[in-house]
């Protein structure tokens, strides 16, 4: 099973203030991006080495106290939905019923704080880990769908599939209304002769028509 | 061929064109005749006289924004000194912020009287807060006006180096000639507005040597970030000098030879005027 810590990637780009104070070590990193994991301990550049202490939020650039560096963080995370397992199976179910949407790599901004983005973050996760179950639910129900479509032998096309079950509820309901009729004349036939009865019988007939029409191969 | 290479992850750094923020020339022993020049606005030049057989010195330094020796342990310098082997020699020291102290190049005065690039690591772990470069008599001593050039200092945290180069490491000098056009005039009037840098261009298969995937991302990132330097320390078997990157291309040509070739393009960076580049030996031309 797919995990969704797979799923996002942290991107981490250095900033500067951009003025004359900035020293030559920040100015050298300045834009520098680098992929990392947000629950790090320390943010390893692999051109850089070791450039911030992410448990206490500020740059080891001048070694292990901050000598006043005013540099920030910008923290990005990308989510790649195409490795969230569930989500690529509703994408493929969708895409049987001609409902079609792309899974895409998404990217936002967390909070410049690190304490923060992992706060925003844990949030996310979270959540994503919560809709997990509920997105496998709703794919076993596509599977049940179409396992029932393929045991009343409809068509293979999904659409057709849909029309088809549509139309064999409207044939099952007429049958139904038909046999209810039967009954109906049945008694009426008890009052009037066989006039009733005959007319139940005809709908009763129409009804598995209907039914059997469904069942037809459409091309 | 050697693998050429390339700086990275830099932290501080000096091209020994100015002096604004090293302070005045120190003295110890019995030394005269001290000064700390800048020469063709892109060197360091110390020169002394030494005036007895004891041990004397003369050291410039320069109190850093603090940085620290583990992200940059990595050092280069490049120097030459008057002497062969005997007078003003070259030292690097490093005075941590602990006041604890390092000589991150030559635990000796070193000597060579061509350009040189030396290497050094700094004790990881500290915090640098001062450099001094050295001009150093000691312990072998003589008398006599020496001097020793400094073109620049470098720490940094790793090298990008390149894992095949079909041994084309090129060198070319476009001269800006501007081809004037007269009306009704048979030929042009050609006028001569100098010369671009040297470009220095790199290529090679990407598929032979250890590429790898973040091998080939990584250096297209460092020429993505490469305007974060003012310059980088390329290395190869003739051409040593300072470069900014210009261009990084790969190309994955068609028919039955699909394997990628890169072409990296690098621009020598000089304040100095191009008639000094054979002073510097940059471009190492036999």
């Amino acid at each position: 099973m797919s995990s969704v810590d797979d799923a996002v990637t942290y991107v981490f780009t250095w900033r500067t203030r951009h003025d004359d104070k900035v020293c030559v070590k920040c100015a050298s990193l300045d834009g520098h991006v680098v992929f990392y994991d947000l629950f790090a301990d320390v943010l390893v550049s692999d051109t850089h080495g070791a450039i911030w202490d992410l448990n206490s939020d500020h740059s080891l650039a001048h070694g292990p106290h901050t000598y006043g560096c005013r540099c920030t963080l910008d923290v990005d995370v990308e989510v790649d939905w195409t490795k969230i397992a569930e989500f690529q199976e509703l994408r493929d179910n969708l895409d049987r019923f001609n409902v079609k949407f792309d899974l895409v790599k998404e990217r936002f901004k967390l909070s410049s704080s690190i304490a923060q983005a992992r706060s925003q973050m844990n949030q996310f996760l979270g959540d994503l880990r919560q809709i997990k179950p509920e997105l496998m639910e709703v794919n076993k129900l596509f599977t049940t769908y179409l396992a029932l479509g393929d045991a009343a032998g409809l068509p293979p096309d999904l659409v057709g599939r849909l029309r088809g079950l549509e139309q064999m509820r409207v044939g099952i309901q007429a049958v139904n209304t038909a046999w209810q009729m039967m009954q109906a004349g049945g008694v009426l036939a008890f009052f009037t002769g066989g006039g009733g009865l005959l007319l139940g019988a005809f709908m009763a007939v129409g009804g598995l028509l209907s039914l059997m029409q469904i069942r037809r191969p459409q091309y | 061929m050697a693998t050429p290479t390339l700086t990275l992850g830099h932290g501080e750094m000096d091209d020994c064109s100015t002096k604004t923020g090293w302070g005045a020339v120190q003295t110890g022993g019995n030394i005269i005749n001290e000064t700390h020049t800048v020469l063709f606005g892109d060197v360091f030049k110390l020169d002394a006289e030494c005036t007895d057989a004891l041990d004397e010195y003369i050291y410039i330094e320069k109190d850093v924004t603090n940085f620290s020796s583990t992200v940059y342990n990595n050092f280069l310098v490049r120097y030459y000194t008057s002497a062969a082997s005997n007078g003003l020699g070259a030292q690097v020291e490093v005075i941590f912020d602990d006041v604890t102290s390092e000589y991150v190049f030559g635990s000796t005065p070193q000597f060579s009287p061509v350009w040189t690039t030396a290497t050094g690591t700094l004790t990881t772990g500290k915090t640098v807060d001062k450099i001094r470069l050295y001009a150093k008599d000691e312990p072998d001593s003589v008398t006599g006006a020496h001097t020793v050039y400094f073109d620049f200092i470098l720490f940094y945290n790793t090298k990008f180096v390149f894992p095949y180069v079909n041994g084309e490491v090129t060198v070319n000098t476009p001269q800006r000639y501007v081809d004037i056009p007269i009306p009704g005039r048979v030929g042009d009037i050609t006028q001569y507005l100098g010369a671009e840098n040297p470009v220095i261009t790199v290529s090679g298969d990407m598929q032979i040597g250890s590429w790898n995937t973040p091998k080939g991302e990584t250096l297209h990132r460092a020429c993505v970030e490469s305007h974060a330097y003012p310059w980088q320390w390329f290395t190869s078997d003739r051409v040593n000098c300072k470069v900014t990157l210009r261009n990084f291309s790969v190309t994955q040509p068609g028919g039955s030879d699909t394997k990628p070739r890169y072409t990296l393009n690098m621009k020598l960076y000089s304040l100095s005027c191009g008639s000094n580049y054979e002073y510097f030996e940059w471009l190492g031309l036999p």
